[in-house]
C-alpha cells in the first residue's frame, strides 16, 4: 500500500508525500529537452526525474522502505497517464561517488515496483573530466517511436563518450 | 507526436552538435540539481505547503497509516 501524495507544482512536475517517519518528499519530472537536441520532435516528451528530500526531522538517512517505493511507482505511473509518448531521464548523483550504488538502488526499484508496462535502457556518460554519471532512459513498453528513440539514446551517448 | 515523420530528427546534427546537446544536458542538471533541492527545502516550510502535509495526513490515516504530527 503506497501513501497519499499530491500534485504541488505545475512547473516541475511536482509530487510530494510524507513518510510515517516524516521525512517529505518530493518526486519531480523537469523538462529537459538537450538530450536528443532542442529541436527535435522528441523535445517536448523529455523529464529529466528526481527524487528529493525536502525535509527530514529524523536527521538520519532516510530509508527508502517498501511503502515508499510503492509511492513513487504510483507517482511515476500517475505521471505517464499524460501521454504514452512522454520519455524519462534519470541521470545518478555523482558528487559524492556514490552513485553506482544509487544507480543499483535504482534498478531494484524500478524492476520490483515499477509496473510491466515500462521499459528502461541504461548507459553511462563520461564527462570532460572523466567524471561517469550513469543514466537510464524510461519509456512506455507500447511507444510508437521505442525502437528509433532507444537506437538514438546509445548513438547519442556512445558517440559522446568516443573520445574520452 | 502523431504526424511524426522522423521521430528523433538528429540525422542533419553532426556528431559535434550530438556532443554539445550531451553536455549541455549534464551542464544544466548540474546546476538545476541544487537550485530545485534549495526550492522544495524552503517551500515545504510555507503555510500553503503545510497544509497540503495536513490533507495527506488526513487521507493517510483514512487508509489506516497514521503520520504523527511534527
Amino acid at each position: 500500500m503506497n501513501y497519499e501524495f499530491a500534485y504541488v507544482s505545475g512547473t516541475q512536475n511536482s509530487y510530494t508525500f510524507q513518510t510515517t517517519k516524516l521525512v517529505v518528499y518530493e518526486i519531480k519530472f523537469t523538462h529537459t529537452p538537450y538530450l536528443f537536441g532542442e529541436d527535435s520532435l522528441l523535445a517536448p516528451y523529455v523529464y529529466e526525474f528526481s527524487i528529493i528530500v525536502a525535509d527530514n526531522p529524523t536527521g538520519l538517512n532516510p530509508v527508502f522502505d517498501e511503502r515508499t517505493s510503492h509511492t513513487v511507482a504510483a507517482i511515476f505511473t500517475h505521471f505517464y497517464e499524460q501521454s504514452d509518448e512522454l520519455i524519462t531521464i534519470y541521470i545518478c548523483d555523482s558528487s559524492d561517488g556514490r552513485q553506482l550504488t544509487r544507480q543499483r538502488k535504482f534498478n531494484y526499484w524500478f524492476y520490483y515496483f515499477v509496473k510491466d508496462d515500462f521499459v528502461k535502457y541504461d548507459d553511462i556518460i563520461r564527462d570532460a573530466d572523466g567524471e561517469k554519471y550513469p543514466v537510464s532512459l524510461i519509456l512506455k513498453e507500447r511507444n510508437p517511436y521505442k525502437s528509433q528513440i532507444v537506437s538514438e539514446f546509445i548513438a547519442i551517448i556512445s558517440g559522446y563518450n568516443s573520445d574520452k | 507526436m502523431a504526424e511524426l515523420m522522423e521521430p528523433v530528427h538528429q540525422q542533419d546534427l553532426t556528431p559535434e552538435e550530438r556532443k554539445a546537446n550531451v553536455a549541455k544536458l549534464i551542464a544544466r542538471w548540474k546546476v538545476q540539481k541544487k537550485q530545485s533541492e534549495e526550492e522544495s527545502r524552503a517551500r515545504v516550510k510555507t503555510p500553503e505547503y503545510q497544509k497540503i502535509l495536513k490533507e495527506l495526513r488526513e487521507r493517510n490515516a483514512a487508509k489506516g497509516i497514521i503520520i504523527p504530527e511534527e
